[in-house]
């Protein structure tokens, strides 16, 4: 299985260009330049590292 | 749009429980109370003991029949917490001793904030539930819309409540805030107001409307797009009229994005993020992911999210009932599996789009209009598709400079 720190063997589809190749020390490397990003980056490399059935992110639930 | 008759059902994971049909406040921009359904006028003020006890039955029986492995239950109203902190605490007691033996509960709220005081939030805190609290920002853009039937602003009471909820030994229940965009109000100085806040995670909404109703600053969308949205820059980019709600999320993503260290997640911004880098968008207002979420109100009845009451009178009903049917039975009715079935749910113009997978065609209910009725993209569609791009762009300038930072020191 790959690992989810290294997330270029597992991020597939569609990608931006730049995104392709990037190894876990690159996201290290992004997180310290942007945190925003290497959460999400990160998050998405462990998604399809390890498929899980985990369900869709809590409701964001209304105007009241 | 093709038949869905075939396809698997996932089954419901979050249950949207409203426990009080009336409000405190009366928002000009409220779906429940000022959009196209008044069915909140025939339900009774709050469930009744004998309705909590039947809910609890039914999802404890939907946990069994699909071995879940938990579920999110979502108190709701009108105001949530107008049901008084002792009732609050037996009714979560009930719900939490009833499933204890076949699901395990996880408790939120979605508050206006006006009650959350001391007594309130012990009953909270001894529940573990956690508390989603609605701010637009500033106090002069909160109480534009957010204010009590008098016509006074309710931004001081909410502050207060939230003072409470994030005092150190409450601060673990804070979900976070839930912001109502409104293109009157400074992008940045919004942000920056709820970022005050220390939120945990942040929700913009755009604002209900439809095809039939366009939401403010898109008066002029009434007829649903006919195509794709061009790529950024090309020919068919830009809609006439401007994208007023993609100028102002971008720049709050400019703002949030650009700061030195994550200051708070936006799940809008996070959700997109994820879907243009090619991983799963769980969202309701964008992506794919199936809805594993059904409502019942305070007299029972299963109804569809609350959101599709800004599209028209009746829309999130189904017929059913917690006291006649299973969520099962609602799992088959042909409103939840036609959202169900992905990309074959959408318009065949969001079929062709080149980000149908991010966007996964908008919020439901801003699909809508009385000809086509959900076949549509959302009234939002060219706002969305210049967010998209714009977050795109952003997202491969700092992995390019990443990778050239890395190719420097190899």
């Amino acid at each position: 299985m790959p690992n989810p720190k290294d997330p270029s063997p597992a991020i597939g589809h569609p990608l931006p260009a730049g995104l392709a190749g990037l190894s876990g020390a690159d996201i290290d490397r992004l997180a310290a330049g942007n945190t925003a990003l290497a959460h999400v980056v990160r998050r998405v490399a462990a998604e399809a590292a390890e498929p899980s059935n985990e369900p869709r992110a809590p409701f964001e639930s209304s105007i009241q | 749009m093709k038949d869905d008759a075939q396809e698997p059902t996932v089954p419901f994971r979050q249950f949207l429980l409203k426990i009080h049909s009336r409000c405190n406040l009366d928002c000009d921009y409220c779906y429940v109370y000022h959009a196209a359904d008044q069915s909140w006028m025939r339900r009774p003020l709050r469930m009744s003991q004998a309705t909590v006890d039947r809910v609890a039955s039914r999802i404890g029986e939907h946990g069994r029949a699909h071995a879940l492995p938990d579920v999110r239950i979502i108190l709701h109203g009108g105001e949530p917490l107008l049901v008084g902190a002792q009732r609050l605490d037996d009714l979560l007691a009930t719900l939490s001793g009833r499933l204890a033996a076949d699901v395990p509960p996880r408790f939120s709220v979605q508050t206006n904030g006006v009650l959350l005081d001391d007594e309130m939030l012990d009953v909270l805190q001894r529940h573990e539930v956690r508390v989603s609290v609605s701010l637009d920002g500033s106090r002069r853009a909160h109480d534009l819309h957010r204010r009590f039937a008098d016509g006074r602003g309710s931004h001081a009471r909410v502050t207060r409540g939230l003072r409470s909820l994030t005092a150190p030994d409450r601060k673990h229940l804070f979900a976070g805030l839930l912001c109502t965009v409104d293109l009157a109000n400074d992008p940045v100085e919004t942000y920056e107001a709820l970022l005050a806040m220390a939120p945990p995670r942040l929700d913009l909404l755009l604002p209900h409307g439809t095809w039939d109703a366009p939401p403010p600053g898109l008066e002029h969308r009434t007829v649903p797009t006919a195509g794709p949205p061009g790529p950024a820059g090309g020919a068919g980019s830009s809609a006439d009229g401007g994208t007023p709600y993609a100028d102002w999320l971008c720049k709050v993503f400019d703002r949030w994005f650009g700061a030195p260290a994550r200051e708070t997640g936006i799940r809008l911004f996070e959700e997109l993020m994820a879907g243009i880098l090619g991983g799963s968008v769980r969202s309701e207002s964008v992506g794919l992911a199936p809805v594993d979420l059904v409502v019942v109100e305070t007299d029972g009845t299963i109804e569809q999210s609350d959101s599709l009451k800004a599209s028209y009178a009746g829309a999130p009903e189904t017929g059913l009932d917690v006291f006649r049917h299973s969520f099962d039975q609602a799992l088959e009715r042909p409103e939840f599996r036609a959202r169900h079935v992905g990309l074959d749910a959408l318009s065949g113009t969001c079929a062709k789009c080149r980000l149908a997978q991010v966007c996964g065609g908008g919020l439901y209910a801003h699909r809508y209009d009385s000809l086509n009725r959900f076949a549509n993209p959302s009234v939002y569609c060219h706002d969305l598709a210049a967010l998209i791009d714009h977050m795109r762009s952003r997202i491969e300038q700092d992995i390019a400079r990443s990778l050239r930072t890395a190719g420097s020191s190899r």
